[in-house]
């Protein structure tokens, strides 16, 4: 017994298909007829534009599947590893399944199950964090701060001066209550917005509305709370 | 407390500005027996939406506020008029 280590390595350059032997050589009879077809003035030299295209397709059909076949077999963690056992051993029942509708819906199965395990996108090799570094051997990044990085709200507490009734009484004067009969007359008589601008300022003499309030205070004292506060 | 037709100003932009249209605000009182009003900063935010046209009228409700505490003769924040 013996045991090696194979480096698998694809690379797809672009006009020039530089594969293993198999498709070199499709790619050299593919190049030769069209050469000889432009050469003896049968074809136009523009036909030459097919080679490319034909050749990099395959080529990166090539690598799709060779890349797939690798990556089955070279199971990057316990996940990918328990998933081709399910599969091999399911294959392994197909081939005890006898004959007829079972055995080729069996067998679509199958095939379907390897062409998705060959698509899906690669693994990230995981390797063991550097020094100073991630698993993937980049600097460190700094902790993300507690906060997401959106722009956050500032808020302003200020302090009034007064007592908690005199500034409320204040502010209730300055910032009138929504007119919200006012306002549902309007948008039942279907006015023009220029209206509803014009009701609209009359209601805010400091551009502000208070839409709704509630005295919290008065229900926390219930639970042992002091201290009104009102929310408006 | 808020203003509808200003609101209206950004939900043409991105109707999600209602969640923070009309403003909060609370009036309380600290153990210290000092009255506060409380509020977050309009443009800050109204600018979480990403959108230049909201934060401006962001910063326009932030005007409105700075005036309405003048006339109410409590302290201007510095920044809510820079």
């Amino acid at each position: 017994m013996w045991k090696s280590v194979y480096r698998f390595h694809t690379r797809s350059v672009d006009r020039f298909g530089a594969r293993g032997l198999n498709s070199g050589v499709a790619g050299a009879e593919n190049a030769a007829w069209k050469l000889a077809f432009v050469l003896h003035g049968w074809a136009p030299e523009a036909s030459l534009e097919s080679y490319h295209q034909e050749r990099l397709a395959a080529a990166q059909e090539n690598i799709t599947v060779t890349s797939g076949t690798m990556r089955f077999l070279v199971r990057q963690n316990d996940d990918e590893r328990r998933a081709r056992r399910r599969l091999l051993e399911d294959a392994a029942q197909y081939q005890r399944t006898g004959t007829g509708r079972l055995r080729e819906a069996r067998r679509a199965v199958l095939v379907r199950r390897l062409r998705a395990d060959h698509h899906r996108p690669a693994t990230p090799v995981r390797r063991p964090p550097a020094p100073g570094g991630d698993a993937n051997g980049r600097a460190r990044r700094p902790d993300p701060p507690a906060e997401p990085p959106s722009p956050k709200g500032v808020r302003l507490s200020i302090d009034t001066g007064v007592s908690f009734e005199d500034f409320r009484g204040r502010y209730e004067r300055a910032v009138p209550s929504l007119d919200m009969d006012r306002l549902a007359l309007l948008v039942s008589a279907q006015v023009s917005w220029e209206s509803v601008v014009a009701a609209t300022a009359e209601n805010a003499p400091h551009g502000f509305i208070r839409y709704w309030s509630s005295d919290v205070g008065s229900l926390m004292r219930l639970a042992g709370d002091s201290g009104p506060v009102r929310r408006i | 407390m808020g203003n509808h037709t200003i609101a209206q100003r950004m939900y043409t932009h991105d109707p999600a500005v209602m969640l923070y249209a009309p403003l909060r605000t609370a009036i309380h009182e600290d153990r210290q027996g000092v009255t506060w009003f409380s509020v977050d900063q309009p443009s800050t935010r109204f600018a979480s939406f990403g959108n230049p046209d909201i934060t401006n009228v962001g910063r326009e409700l932030d005007a409105k506020l700075a005036d309405l505490f003048g006339f109410l003769d409590v302290p201007v924040p510095r920044h809510l008029v820079s």
